[in-house]
């Protein structure tokens, strides 16, 4: 049961890349690196309870943290206007 | 038993974040599916995980990370949003902005 909900988050990941590469504007992306974000973390669970290894929850918590930071910044750095000051 | 039925709403809920994903074409839209349709997705999975671990340090961790995600997730969706409004995307089609400018372009 594990393992299809593993595939199903592989699949969802590389069409969300795939419509990432495609659409226009950069929120869309930014949109898109942040639903990829959360199925890895989603991913790095299922690996680490299928494995029963209780490091991956702790690399899935780190992930979260950088990723959360990461997508903040960015954010910010367009809601201030870009690189066309 | 419990574990498979919430892995089987998490399934319905990547699909459906999915296809909102590609049918939306507004911005606030799609954001609607990060904010909230992946957030219950990652939901039903911790919880389903939580009951295939019973009471054990590892239920606990996921707990944890759970409650990060749930704060994290809608806030990215919403810094998300409010750049995309700074910028100048109308919500509907035609509606002028009503909002604020934030860092340096405040300052002009």
């Amino acid at each position: 049961m594990i393992t299809i909900t593993m595939y199903l988050l592989i699949i969802a990941i590389a069409a969300t890349t795939l419509k990432l590469l495609i659409s226009p504007t950069i929120w869309e992306r930014i949109l898109g690196l942040n639903l990829i974000t959360g199925k890895t973390i989603m991913l790095l669970l299922l690996m680490g309870i299928q494995r029963d290894n209780l490091f991956f929850l702790d690399i899935a918590l780190t992930f979260s943290i950088v990723g959360f930071l990461g997508i903040t910044l960015l954010t910010r750095f367009l809601a201030g206007g870009g690189r066309q000051k | 038993m419990m574990t498979a039925i919430f892995l089987i709403i998490s399934w319905v809920f990547i699909l459906f974040g999915l296809i909102g994903f590609y049918r939306f074409e507004n911005i606030y839209m799609k954001i609607l599916i990060a904010g909230k349709i992946d957030t219950v997705a990652f939901f039903s999975i911790i919880i389903g995980m939580i009951f295939h671990q019973g009471l054990s340090p590892e239920s606990l961790k996921l707990f944890f990370i759970l409650l990060f995600f749930l704060i994290t997730n809608p806030l990215n969706s919403q810094f998300i949003g409010r750049s995309a409004l700074v910028n100048g995307i109308p919500v509907k089609e035609g509606q002028p902005i009503q909002t604020s400018p934030v860092g340096e372009k405040a300052k002009e």
